[in-house]
This record gives C-alpha cells, structure tokens and sequence, in this order.
C-alpha cells in the first residue's frame, strides 16, 4: 500500500497505456483499463478531505494494510471516480472494517462473495447513482466506478490477489463492481435507511457479502399470495450459503410492479420478511442430504428425528432485508450472502 | 494468531492452496515464524478412516508446532 501512495504523491504523467503498464506490472488493477492516478486527480478526488488524507481507517486484511484516506482516493481515481465521491467510499471503507461484517473471510473465501454497496439518501442522487431501470448495470457511471474503486481497494490495499490470497472458486462478475441505490421517487416502500433508523434526510451506505443478483420473475401474480411462492421457492435452495449459515442477513430487491402488489394489499415490508423467514425453507430430509450439511454445527432447533422439519434461511425474520429497485417489469431479486457476517449500515459522515 | 499473542502455544492448520494467503498475513501481522503446518487438498472428498490415517500421519508435525518455539517465549 505504501508503495502505491508513495509512488502516486509523485506521478504525474497523464499517459494512459504508461500508466496501464506499470499498474499491471504492480498487480494493481482488475483486469480493465485504469485513469492514471496523477498528483493532480488525486488531490481533485482528496478535495475537501486533503487535510485529513494520512488519516488510518483500520488495517485492510488479509495484508492489513492502511486504508488511509489518501489511498482509497487514489484507488477512486483508478477506477474512474468523479471528484465527489470520496465521502462515500471511505464511510463504506469504514462499514467493511467493522467487525460484524468478517472482512477478513470474505477478502479470501472461496465461496464467490462481492461487497455490495447501497448508498441510499440525498447524496446517492447528487453523485448521480442509479436506482431505477437497469440499476445493476451496466450503463450508469456512478455505479460502475464507485463499485469499482471499492474491489480495487479490496486488491490494493488489502492485498486480496484473485487466484492467490482471494481463493474464490470461480469468483462472479459482481467481483468487478456492485454498486447501486433504491428506486425511491417511485418505490410505495420506505427506503432502507428509513428502516434501518436513520432520517429521511441523511445518506447511508450499507455494505454485505454478497453473491450476484439471483432473478425472480413472476410474471403471472396479482397478488401476494403467488409473488411470495415465486420468491420463497427460489429463495429456499440448498446450494447457497445461507441454507447452512446463519450469522447472517440477505437481500431482497423488490422491482416496482412487484412492490406494488404487496402495497396494493397492505403488506408492510415486516409482513414480507415474516412470510419469506417462515415460507423459504428446505425440507431436512433434503438439508441434510447435501450443501454443507455436518459442516456446522446444527442448529438447536434441529431435531435429527424429525424428517418433516423445515430449515429457514436466516435465523429470523429480520434478516430478511427489503430494498426497492428497478424499473418496469416483473422482476425482482433476491442477493444471497456469505452466511458469516453481516451487512453493515454507517451514515457518511465526511461531507 | 490470538492466542500466539496470549502467549499460549498455537498452530494453524489449513490446506495448501491457502499458503500464499497465509505467509502474506502472517507477514503482515509481523508474526512470520507462526508455526502453520499446511495438510493436502482437499480434506472435504476423505472418508473417516481417510482423515484419521491423515491425522496419525501429521500429528506429530502439529506436537512440535506447539513445542518448537517454547524456548523463544
């Protein structure tokens, strides 16, 4: 890491395949051309925050190094940022070294976890962050930089080198950038901030563990009774973490035609969390047949005995988060996660 | 890495695909002689007797593991 900060203190040639050059042979990039870290974009992307550039977030694992503020701006730069950006990324920096989200395992894991990055609040839309119709990308710069100086961060600073030290098995293409915001102006549900306790007014980041959107399509339901079988029955499948870990909480991104028809009903999002913890659930007959069964300690709750017990995802129905996103049409999806750890919420701070 | 740092006598053990990621972290935490001893992958396709025959043959790597730095500490 100091490396990279030393040498970007004092480049300053705007030379794009020089710069592409080097970074490849310095291990820092992911892969896709990257904008030359100059003095002077750095110090743009630094802008109000230069006085506190050397300031030491946390230690970056699995190389610990010092996510300074300085070294995500020059990682901003890299990956395309606009000055602006910056408060975001270090208040997300800052959720992934909290504890509860388990960084360390989830910089090395084999298991193909992105760190998916919701900003949601008033500062989401001044950077021009998407939430509406196709807002996983591609397409929408906001999103596919910010997302992307975070991987690069996770590589740069915390030395998770695919293949080396990030021993993802087949890894995913969210890996290259996740970044996105809720479909508030036309969502009938508060957004996530509001639930999570924040005010209306503030901007939040949220960070997880997260594997790529899966789809859930039902084109045919008009009201929540069939929408819900649709999602519990792709929700409960055996081959995803959270079917045999619990520490944890996953996503549901509700499209709009979807969320309305649960609003149209009167169905609060604690209503849909308390029907998906209790509905997604797999058979132990089946559980216990393969995934990670006997890995783990079982659950209390799981009597060995009892074929017809039903397995839920998630320890309980909070851990069923509702974010609203998308444009028209009827899907929706679900964003399993890593199972140990999990997602974190910070307000940014730094504006 | 925990309890190395309570004084109290560890080994980590973990499968060798995972030895680049160890050596950098142990670097990184500035414990590099932390006694890792690294089994064959993978552990998960064993069969009982598989993984005790496994046991019997690297338990006495683990022992020293624990024993070899006592005098340093």
């Amino acid at each position: 890491v100091s490396a990279l900060v030393e040498w970007a203190t004092s480049y300053t040639v705007d030379d794009a395949d020089a710069f592409q050059a080097l970074a490849e042979e310095k291990r820092w990039g992911d892969g896709l051309p990257l904008v030359p870290a100059t003095v002077e974009k750095v110090q743009a992307m630094l802008g109000p925050l230069a006085a506190d550039s050397g300031r030491v977030l946390g230690l970056f694992p699995p190389r610990f190094g010092e996510a300074t503020i300085e070294s995500l701006a020059i990682n901003a730069v890299m990956a395309g940022c606009r000055p602006g950006v910056l408060p975001i990324i270090v208040a997300a920096v800052e959720a992934m070294l909290e504890p509860q989200f388990n960084l360390f395992s989830i910089q090395a894991t084999t298991h193909p976890g992105a760190v998916m990055l919701l900003v949601s609040g008033p500062i989401a839309r001044q950077v021009g962050i998407h939430g509406g119709s196709g807002l996983f990308g591609p397409g929408f710069q906001a999103n596919a930089t910010i997302g992307r100086a975070i991987r690069l961060i996770q590589t740069n600073v915390g030395g998770a080198y695919p293949g080396e030290t990030d021993l993802a098995t087949q890894g995913t293409p969210a890996k290259f950038t996740f970044c996105f915001t809720e479909n508030e102006d036309d969502s009938p549900y508060e957004p996530h901030r509001v639930t999570m306790g924040y005010d209306l007014a503030e901007t939040t980041v949220t960070v997880a563990q997260a594997e790529a959107p899966h789809n859930l399509n039902d084109h045919v339901s008009e009201d929540p009774k069939g929408l819900l079988v649709t999602f519990a029955q792709t929700i409960a499948t055996m081959g995803k973490n959270n079917a045999y870990l619990f520490d944890s909480d996953y996503f549901l991104v509700l499209g709009l035609e979807h969320a309305n028809i649960l609003h149209r009903y009167g169905w609060s999002k604690k209503d849909v969390q308390k029907h998906l913890f209790e509905r997604a659930r797999i058979p132990y007959r089946l559980w216990r047949l393969g995934g990670m069964a006997g890995m783990t300690p079982k659950p209390r709750y799981i009597d060995a005995d009892d074929e017809d017990l039903l397995i839920p995802m998630c320890a309980q129905a909070e851990d069923v988060r509702i974010l609203v996103g998308g444009g028209n049409g009827r899907h929706s999806c679900w964003i399993p996660t890593f199972g140990i750890g999990r997602s974190v919420t910070r307000r940014i701070g730094l504006v | 890495v925990e309890l190395e740092k309570r004084g109290i006598p560890a080994v980590a053990i973990c499968t060798l695909p995972f030895e680049r990621l160890v050596v950098s972290a142990t670097h990184a935490l500035r414990m590099p002689d932390l006694e890792v001893v690294f089994l064959p992958h993978p552990l998960a396709d064993r069969s009982a007797n598989q993984l005790d025959e496994l046991v019997d043959e690297w338990l006495d790597r683990v022992a020293a593991g624990l024993t070899a730095g006592a005098a340093s500490r």
